[in-house]
């Protein structure tokens, strides 16, 4: 997948937080660092990202990758 | 695979009981304002039933039974077969079967059993009941389900507090030459046990005396419900050669909107056709299958899909025909 691709993604995980938030959100971000991440918030993620991605993101998924770019990754190896 | 199939029961009528007591997920003081938002519109719940301490699953099964055995005109002594499923019982031992077969006045040849099943309960219990009735030529049985979850929950625990709530259901069930075959796709995923588990009270405790209290590990449930469910829903239709399109009602267990919305968009169900009740009563555990068919199915005539997931872990789902269902109107407690 291209870079415009990995920038839909962050655009899109951006979307999922408050403004107070997405400004600090980049490619290089742990999303299990940020203070409005949660179990609630988790899910919310896992059913957007299976609605957009067609893709099942697992919790070791999440534990596995450190940044966004990785979580991006994941994703992208199990759609092909 | 556990696929099977049952022969000669007709499911013919089901009633409910909920506690008069609500509580309102927007008064949690748990949650941030904002949090507290979020949680509503994610979980599709507002209000819940919490029963009082004097009140028992058994209680509230008890209330609807008697609705459905009048609504139905049924005879006492014709029931021949309860079964009770709840993890709520009334003690730890007799089980709590017995007694309501006393205190619903039925005749000591009625043959009754508690089962130990959670939100796949309904389905785990509408399989033993056809299975003795098929088999058996008993002529009635009752299947009553509840629980008082909410006993179990802790007050500060994030996880549980806003979903869960309490109800007590009954479904009659009656062997019948002419009733269309009923179809049942059953798996057990015992490895992930402690995913919903209660600890306390029990014998690995030690029978300990402390408050037993529930511990959900809610992404483990959640990423389960999303994966597991799926494959059971599509080899029930494979095996049972019906098809998605002969479907009129699909009733899930009311876990959360969340994991209702990702079954209906996997298996491309129309939502018209999958009725709930988590806005007013919450996820009632293995009630929830027979409290939302009590209150969406008196006007569905044909194939419909129940289908429960959850503690266990397990899942089960079946596909039976209903006519004319008595759905008895709401008690409350």
């Amino acid at each position: 997948m291209s870079t415009y691709e990995l920038n839909d993604f962050v655009n899109l995980i951006k979307s999922m937080f408050s403004e107070k938030e997405n400004g600090s959100i980049s490619i290089d971000t742990d999303l299990k660092t940020l203070k409005e991440w949660s179990s609630l918030q988790n899910m919310i993620l896992v059913t957007e990202l299976d609605k957009v991605y067609n893709v099942i993101v697992t919790i070791e998924d999440f534990n596995n990758s450190k940044t966004l770019k990785e979580l991006f990754e994941v994703i992208v190896a199990k759609k092909n | 695979m556990a696929f099977f199939s049952t022969y000669h029961v007709a499911m013919k009528g089901i009633a409910s009981c909920v506690p008069k007591n609500k509580s309102f997920n927007s008064d949690l003081s748990i949650f941030a304002d904002s949090e507290r938002e979020k949680l509503i519109a994610t979980l599709g719940i507002e209000t819940r039933r919490i029963a009082p301490k004097t009140i028992c699953a058994s209680d509230m099964c008890l209330v609807a039974a008697e609705k459905l055995i009048a609504d139905l005109k049924w005879k006492k002594e014709d029931i021949e077969l309860l079964i009770f499923v709840s993890q709520t019982p009334d003690y730890i031992l007799p089980g709590t079967s017995s007694q309501l077969v006393c205190k619903l006045g039925l005749s000591e040849n009625c043959v009754s059993y508690d089962l130990n099943q959670g939100c796949a309960g309904y389905v785990y219990g509408l399989s033993m009941a056809c299975n003795i009735l098929s088999s058996s030529k008993l002529k009635k049985g009752l299947l009553l389900i509840g629980d008082t979850i909410t006993k179990l929950i802790s007050p500060d625990d994030k996880s549980t507090v806003p979903l869960f709530s309490d109800a007590g259901t009954a479904t009659a069930l009656e062997y019948d030459e002419n009733a269309k075959p009923i179809f049942f796709d059953i798996k057990t995923m015992g490895k992930d046990y402690e995913s919903i588990i209660v600890k306390g009270g029990a014998a690995k405790a030690n029978f300990n005396t402390s408050p037993p209290i529930m511990a959900m590990k809610g992404m483990e449930v959640f990423q389960f419900s999303i994966s597991k469910v799926n494959p059971v829903i599509d080899e029930l239709f494979d095996l049972s050669g019906v098809k998605h399109q002969e479907i009129e009602a699909y009733v899930f267990h009311q876990a959360n909107q969340l994991i209702l919305d990702m079954l209906m968009s996997k298996q491309k169900i129309d939502p018209c056709k999958v009725p709930t009740t988590l806005k007013n009563f919450g996820n009632t555990n293995g009630a929830s299958i027979p409290l939302t068919a009590s209150l969406h199915l008196k006007t569905v005539n044909g194939k419909v899909l129940l289908c429960g997931f959850g503690v266990g872990l397990s899942v089960a789902a079946c596909i039976l025909e209903i006519s004319n269902l008595v759905c008895s109107e709401l008690s409350e407690i």
